[in-house]
């Protein structure tokens, strides 16, 4: 909230709102003398030099009057909003304090109160306390309070199922420090945000009570009074009407801007500031021959974002046929945006740039788009962490399944039912063609990620990338997932790359191993040399860190101190250097991703 | 302290069926099991968050805390670490900041962090306020229930040393929820395996990890993923 957005609207609703609190201080000091000065010669006049908006049946300025009103109308209008948002948000937190019994019937009058007609509560009200400002006030103040009411009801019921409301409980803090100390302070800024949007229209009712004549009475006047005095003459002298109208309409306007675009910028996350983007981009060297053989090949990927933040930082990456490679590294490393970049799949406004993005033999970014497409379509395969993403919930599993072979093989519907089934049953899902025809939410968890690996091997895959498939799962179903995993990858030869935080799965699974730190690749080994044979002091952190069924536990485990930098500050060095034991000088050079074995490389100056 | 049939009803569906589990003085019991097996509702009903039949004897209900799985949702993110430590003690205001200080060198936090807010500490760190927090009521059991899952590698070793070193040095008691059954064997003196609201399995943890009586035990082992063991 603390920058508010440079739109039209919001310039605007910010300039009328603050010539509203000009005109209410200033106004009646300017003006108010000539506001009052009655003048028998000049009565019920229309337009003209000395009056521009005419005068009353007493002869005063009318221009005068309304400016001087608008102190009155938003005084009073500050007054109802108050009022209502008090006995609102009180209403609004106690059922959250009060005991259940209590609680109820309170939430049952606010469900009464939000069903009755708001202009209505207001009148009834208005009549009730007495005819005048007071009344009017009282009546708009109810006819708040009720909005008020809900909205603090349904978010203090959001907040007050949080964690942290439940440990206040446990240690004993009563309910109501609860509702003052953690609830009403996470809950204030929706509520500020409708407050200024309520004041807007509290000033508009009561314009529109004074209109009526229920509200303020002369001699006071608000700018409703003077449209009610107006309204009479719009046919004779229309200035007379349309000027108080014109200041009521602005004002309600500029409130309602101002909390708009309040809202907005409360709803906005705020994105980090950081230093001018493209600072990591990558040269592009020397690229050398495409290798004819792999499915996938990928030369300097960068994904960047606004604000100078670059998740992936010159990733290179190449995968054979039948070969599956591992991606690991923790959350906020870039592994989940590698899979999204090399998918085509990075939501706006992420751009992606690589000297080279190879799949199948061409590059995808060379392809027209509807070639790409069906390439894509068919030759790659995706797996995700939650297949209820991948799923639409409201069509049948085979229909999904089957949309594949219709839209991308041109297969009939019938025939593509029937590979649906095949391939429901080819993934080990048990009475496939019952099956075809549930729901996704039918499926236990297991079998809706069966599904959608079943969903990939309807085309012909030559690529699956799983990002996290498993990390949902229970670890017996995450075995049998692994297991499939590489069944399909033996039979289909097709290149898999697997990304997890788990650096055990990856052990399990792949044959090559890929280590992602802050965006860029630190060390890429085979596998078999993960548990004792890794090079990077990173991985072998992570190795060491991890406890697996036979760490000695009369020894702590190891850990790595700091933490990682996030993708707006990553250095222009070795990004693990101040979380290293073996960091040197030297370290403030970015160090090259360079051969060490056998199919081992590992960017590091101190790795031996 | 022990807990006598337990048992929690939501409907017709019974989430925790006839549990009976001791945790003895100064130990850790380890509670595995996976997910919809029963463990989180288990802690949730010893804390008194949920209602429960059964009996749990030999703590006072008030002096059982709780440390829940992501440290991000349960920090007030309002309140600065201080604050959120500083809220479950019962002392006199001039008091309140020494015992803050002395809770925060306990979870080996810097006293410096008290005027932070939680997002700007890493996710290892929130976990030590969120420990250092129930620690300050002196509990009789503290439940940790997933402490580690939302927790990168990296740090996931600091937090699970911590715990170790708390039973070392002030003899907590508490019980050790997590669907890792690595990290369950490394922490815990006792391991217990709860598999559809029911103990299936209960022992040392020498005893259970090397040579397990029930079926479900063994395939729980058998699933543990192994660094190179392809």
């Amino acid at each position: 909230m603390r920058h508010l957005p440079r739109t039209p609207a919001g310039i605007a609703g910010t300039l009328l709102v603050a010539l509203m609190v000009i005109l209410a201080i200033a106004g009646p000091l300017i003006w108010g003398a000539e506001a009052e000065r009655i003048d028998s010669a000049a009565i019920l006049q229309g337009t003209s030099a000395a009056h521009p908006l005419g005068t009353d049946n007493l002869g005063r300025d009318i221009l005068a009057r309304v400016l001087v009103a608008g102190r009155l109308s938003l005084a009073l209008a500050m007054i109802a909003t108050l009022i209502g948002a008090t006995a609102g948000v009180i209403l609004g937190a106690l059922p959250s304090v009060l005991p259940r019994r209590a609680a109820r019937l309170v939430t049952g009058t606010v469900n009464a109160l939000v069903a009755f007609p708001g202009l209505l509560l207001a009148m009834f009200t208005a009549v009730i306390a007495g005819l005048g400002a007071r009344g009017a006030v009282l009546g708009i103040g109810a006819a708040v309070a009720p909005g008020f009411a809900r909205l603090t009801q349904t978010l203090a019921a959001s907040v007050a199922g949080a964690d942290y409301v439940a440990v206040a409980r446990m240690l004993g803090v009563s309910r109501w420090r609860v509702m003052t100390r953690h609830v009403l302070p996470n809950i204030a800024e929706p509520l500020i945000l409708h407050l200024t949007q309520a004041l807007g229209g509290a000033l508009l009712a009561l314009a529109g009570m004074s209109f009526l004549g229920l509200g303020v009475q002369p001699p006071s006047f608000d700018w409703g009074r003077l449209l009610f005095d107006g309204f009479a003459r719009i046919y004779a002298t229309p200035a007379v009407a349309l000027g108080p109208a014109a200041a009521i309409a602005l004002a309600g306007i500029g409130f309602n801007l101002l909390g708009d675009v309040l809202a907005r910028a409360a709803s906005r996350r705020a994105t980090p500031a950081g230093a001018a983007a493209g600072r990591a981009v990558p040269e592009a060297g020397e690229l050398g021959e495409p290798d004819p053989d792999a499915v996938l090949e990928v030369r300097d990927l960068t994904v960047t974002f606004p604000g100078g933040v670059t998740p992936v930082r010159g990733l290179s990456l190449t995968i054979a046929p039948g070969e599956i490679v591992g991606l690991v590294g923790e959350s906020g490393s870039g592994k989940s945006l590698t899979a999204s970049a090399i998918g085509g799949l990075v939501p706006y406004p992420g751009e992606v740039s690589a000297g080279r993005l190879r799949l199948c033999g061409a590059d995808v970014r060379e392809l027209p788009e509807a070639e790409c497409r069906r390439l894509l379509g068919t030759s790659l395969a995706m797996v995700f962490q939650d297949p209820m993403a991948a799923l639409n919930p409201a069509l049948k599993v085979g229909g999904q399944l089957a949309e594949v072979a219709t839209v991308h093989q041109g297969a009939s519907r019938a025939d593509a039912f029937a590979r649906a089934v095949d391939r429901l049953e080819h993934v080990r899902i048990p009475e496939p063609a019952t099956r075809a025809r549930q729901h996704p939410h039918e499926l236990s968890g297991g079998m809706r990620q069966r599904a959608v690996i079943a969903m990939g091997l309807m085309g012909a895959p030559r690529l699956i990338i799983a990002d996290e498939p498993t990390t949902a799962l229970d670890v017996t179903v995450q075995r049998e997932i692994l297991r499939l995993l590489r069944e399909v990858t033996d039979e289909t030869g097709a290149a898999t790359l697997f990304i997890s935080h788990d650096i055990a799965v990856i052990g399990e699974l792949c044959h090559r191993v890929v280590v992602m730190y802050a965006g860029r690749v630190v060390e890429e080994l085979p596998v078999e040399e993960l548990a004792s044979g890794a090079a990077h002091p990173y991985t072998r952190a992570l190795v060491a860190s991890l406890p697996d069924m036979e760490t000695d536990r009369s020894l702590p485990l190891a850990s790595i101190p700091g933490r990682q930098p996030s993708p707006a500050e990553v250095p222009d060095g070795c990004a693990f250097a101040d979380r290293c034991e073996l960091a040197s000088a030297k370290c403030a050079e970015l160090p090259p991703l360079i051969p060490y074995r056998a199919g081992h490389r590992v960017a590091c100056w101190e790795a031996k | 302290m022990i807990i006598k049939n337990l048992t929690v009803r939501f409907g017709a569906f019974t989430a925790v069926d006839d549990v009976t589990l001791e945790i003895p003085d100064g130990a850790i019991v380890g509670l595995v099991g996976e997910s919809g097996s029963g463990k989180s509702t288990l802690a949730r009903a010893v804390s008194g968050l949920v209602p429960y039949t059964g009996a749990v004897e030999g703590v006072d209900p008030s002096r059982v805390q709780m440390v829940f799985q992501d440290p991000l949702t349960s920090l007030d993110p309002r309140m600065t670490v201080g604050a959120s430590v500083a809220e479950g003690l019962r002392l006199p205001r001039a008091a309140r900041q020494a015992e803050v200080e002395r809770l925060l060198t306990l979870v080996s936090l810097p006293v410096s962090l008290a005027e932070r807010y939680p997002r700007e500490l890493s996710g290892g760190q929130r976990q030590r306020v969120a420990i250092a927090r129930a620690l300050g009521v002196r509990p009789a059991l503290l439940i940790a229930d997933e402490i580690t899952s939302a927790l990168d590698v990296s740090v996931q070793g600091a937090v699970l040393n911590l715990i170790r070193s708390l039973r070392e040095e002030i003899g907590l008691s508490m019980l050790f929820i997590s669907h890792n059954l690595a990290v369950v064997r490394y922490v815990s003196d006792v391991v217990a395996v709860m598999h559809r609201g029911r103990l299936v399995e209960m022992g040392p943890t020498e005893e259970v990890v090397g040579a397990p009586a029930d079926d479900y035990t063994r395939s729980l082992l058998e699933a543990v993923p192994r660094l190179g063991r392809s």
